[in-house]
């Protein structure tokens, strides 16, 4: 009866879908090799915007020419772990490729989301970027770091450092903070209170913080939510200084707020990994990705020029100007002032420190 | 031949009913009974979630800050609505009625990021409205309206403005016009006839205009993020935290739970204050 063989042959099509789909533990993959043709389709889950369109036109677009494997470039901005979360629960991984945050790397590995990287890529990506820039699960890309940034017109002196910053009598000035920042503003408020950066982490005096946050509290005149209010507020001089991402400042002075200081010194550095998740399903696509991405330190260039987010290869800051290259989160300049920011602990206090912030917040 | 009746049979009033039913069933009911369930089943048996939520200040002050705000704007709304809508009504100017119509319309054909942007720039410090006091001498320094509860107030009652006014005018439209010169006839002031006879008429509207502003603003997301202060976050923002930030979606069941119900109560609330018999005599 052509009905029930119809059926058969969809019911066997499923069952070999699923079993393709569930295949593969990270033992297997990590021993398969990860060289090879790839074909089909990579998909690469990003942040969107104008991320997106960076990543696209200097890397994705010229691997996909070169490589023959079709992109597509869903967003999931900073949505990453409940999505992946969702998409593995329901046996339907959909991304080959993700770049999170480093905070959120370490939330998908202890959950058991994320695949490691095959040995021989993993040896791969150490000899060409450095094994500082590869992990057993990514590689490192999109690093950037905090920055203190000052509008000279409406302060009277600028603040070039944590303890700067919350010195109201010495420079006084309407101030910002990220409203969500809790594990941005907790490092700060120790090393205003006299803790040296390096020595912040692996466990920051949560309690300690705390307190110091409480003195700066009162002359916090914006908590600002999202990057683009971040630069408005700025321009439109609602506040003289603000403790913001580095490369919305520079943005901000580039479209014309050319005195705008902007310090590094004493802040944390961050990067983003790019990561594959458990089951995805083009990993030969993925590994090929990561390949091209490690061997192509011009893109990487161009990469920073549009978006001035670093990259892993430390060969892309020899294709850039001496001004983008010194201002970059990655430059010899910065790394020399900055210290990373443990994403270990982030992972780890999440769930308490950011509620007590949230309720410290609306006090 | 068949008898006409007045009443179609219940079965054709259920037959009648039965898309919209279904579709609740399906968009509303069943994906809200999910919520539920995932909030008191997950991780574990019970009402921890719940206990969480109650137990956390900034939750609770977030349900209280947007019942409170949303609440605050539905009043604004409707009050502002009516004024709007009689005089869309009743003006024998088409100039004017053609002003108000598209001051109407406009917020209904912005994008919410624009408009949002465009109440920034009004009322940052040194934006237009704080320029015009200023010079104007009415202020010394200026106002610190945005980042604050007034400025969300502000954005949230330009944008449910229009969906308070729009019912309000349908209704004030049916109304007959000499009615309120008969009351004025017979010796009643412009506001006793307005008041003795217009919103008598129309008490269903302004309900109406009332729970779809009240509801739609209790899940105002964009406006007080980008209009407001960190410090008093709404509930959308809480839920959005715990969904994206501490990755804890049996707690946002939770919370979405107790916004739900809140929502419920507070409407039953207004329903029988105003009265049900009285709905149903101005319905009918």
């Amino acid at each position: 009866m052509p009905i029930g063989r119809a059926l058969l042959a969809a019911l066997a099509v499923a069952g070999a879908l699923a079993a393709g789909g569930c295949g593969g533990d990270d033992d297997e993959a990590a021993e398969s090799s990860s060289s090879g043709k790839p074909s089909g389709t990579l998909t690469y889950g990003t942040w969107g915007g104008e991320y997106t369109n960076a990543l696209k036109k200097s890397m994705l677009d010229p691997f996909a020419r070169e490589s023959g494997v079709k992109v597509e470039t869903p967003s999931a901005p900073g949505e990453f772990v409940p999505k992946l979360q969702a998409q593995a629960q329901a046996n339907q991984v959909k991304w080959d490729l993700i770049d999170p945050g480093e905070d959120d790397v370490e939330v998908l590995i202890q959950q058991g989301l994320l695949q490691k990287l095959p040995a021989d890529l993993k040896a791969f990506m150490v000899e060409k970027v450095g094994k500082e820039n590869v992990t057993d699960y990514g590689v490192s890309m999109g690093a950037y770091s905090d920055v203190i940034a000052c509008n000279p017109e409406v302060a009277k002196r600028c603040p070039a450092s944590p303890q700067e910053f919350w010195d109201v009598q010495k420079f006084p000035g309407r101030r910002s903070m990220y409203g969500d920042g809790w594990n941005m503003n907790i490092p700060y408020a120790l090393q205003a209170d006299g803790v040296p950066g390096e020595q912040v982490f692996p466990e920051p005096d949560v309690d300690r913080a705390f307190k110091k946050l409480d003195q700066i509290k009162p002359h916090v005149n914006v908590w600002w939510k999202t990057g683009d209010q971040s630069q408005q507020i700025l321009r439109d001089k609602e506040v003289a200084m603000s403790i913001m991402w580095d490369g919305r400042a520079y943005q901000l002075r580039d479209q014309g707020m050319k005195k705008l200081e902007i310090s590094h010194d004493g802040m944390r550095s961050q990067r983003e990994l790019i990561v594959i998740p458990k089951d995805a399903p083009n990993p030969k696509a993925a590994y090929a990705f990561l390949r091209w991405y490690v061997t192509h330190p011009k893109a990487g260039a161009e990469w920073i020029e549009e978006i001035r987010y670093g990259v892993a290869d430390p060969k892309a800051l020899d294709h850039l100007s001496k001004d983008v290259a010194s201002e970059i989160a990655t430059s010899p300049e910065n790394t020399k002032v900055t210290y990373p920011a443990d994403a270990k602990w982030a992972a780890q206090a999440r769930q308490d420190v950011l509620t007590r912030w949230t309720n410290w917040l609306g006090e | 031949m068949k008898r006409w009746r007045p009443h179609a049979p219940a079965a054709v009033g259920v037959a009648l009913l039965a898309p919209v039913a279904v579709l609740l069933a399906v968009v509303f009911v069943w994906p809200f009974l999910r919520i539920f369930w995932m909030a008191v089943s997950e991780p574990t048996l019970g009402i921890d979630n719940f206990r969480t939520f109650f137990d956390t200040p900034a939750y609770v002050r977030a349900m209280v800050t947007t019942l409170r705000v949303s609440a605050f704007v539905t009043v604004l709304a409707v009050v502002l609505g009516t004024m709007i809508a009689w005089e869309l009504r009743a003006s024998r100017s088409r100039i004017v009625r053609a002003l108000l119509w598209s001051a109407v319309l406009f917020p209904l054909w912005e994008s919410v990021v624009v408009r949002n942007y465009a109440f920034t720039i009004l009322l940052q410090r040194e934006g237009l409205l704080n320029d015009a006091l200023l010079s104007l001498g009415v202020i010394d320094g200026p106002l610190g309206i945005l980042y604050t509860e007034t400025g969300v107030t502000i954005g949230m009652l330009y944008t449910m403005l229009p969906f308070a006014i729009l019912p309000l005018y349908a209704s004030f439209a049916s109304i007959d016009l000499d009615l309120l010169r008969a009351a004025e006839g017979l010796g009643a002031s412009r506001l006793r006839a307005f008041f003795s006879v217009v919103v008598p008429l129309s008490v269903s509207s302004l309900l109406a205009a009332a729970a779809i502003v009240f509801v739609v603003a209790l899940g105002f997301y964009i406006t007080p993020i980008l209009l407001g202060g960190a410090q008093t976050p709404f509930i959308a923002t809480v839920i959005d935290q715990q969904i994206y930030n501490i990755f804890n979606l049996p707690l946002a069941a939770a919370s979405s739970t107790v916004l739900f119900l809140a929502a419920l109560a507070i409407l039953a609330i207004a329903w029988r204050a105003v009265g049900f018999e009285r709905i149903q005599r101005t319905v009918a």
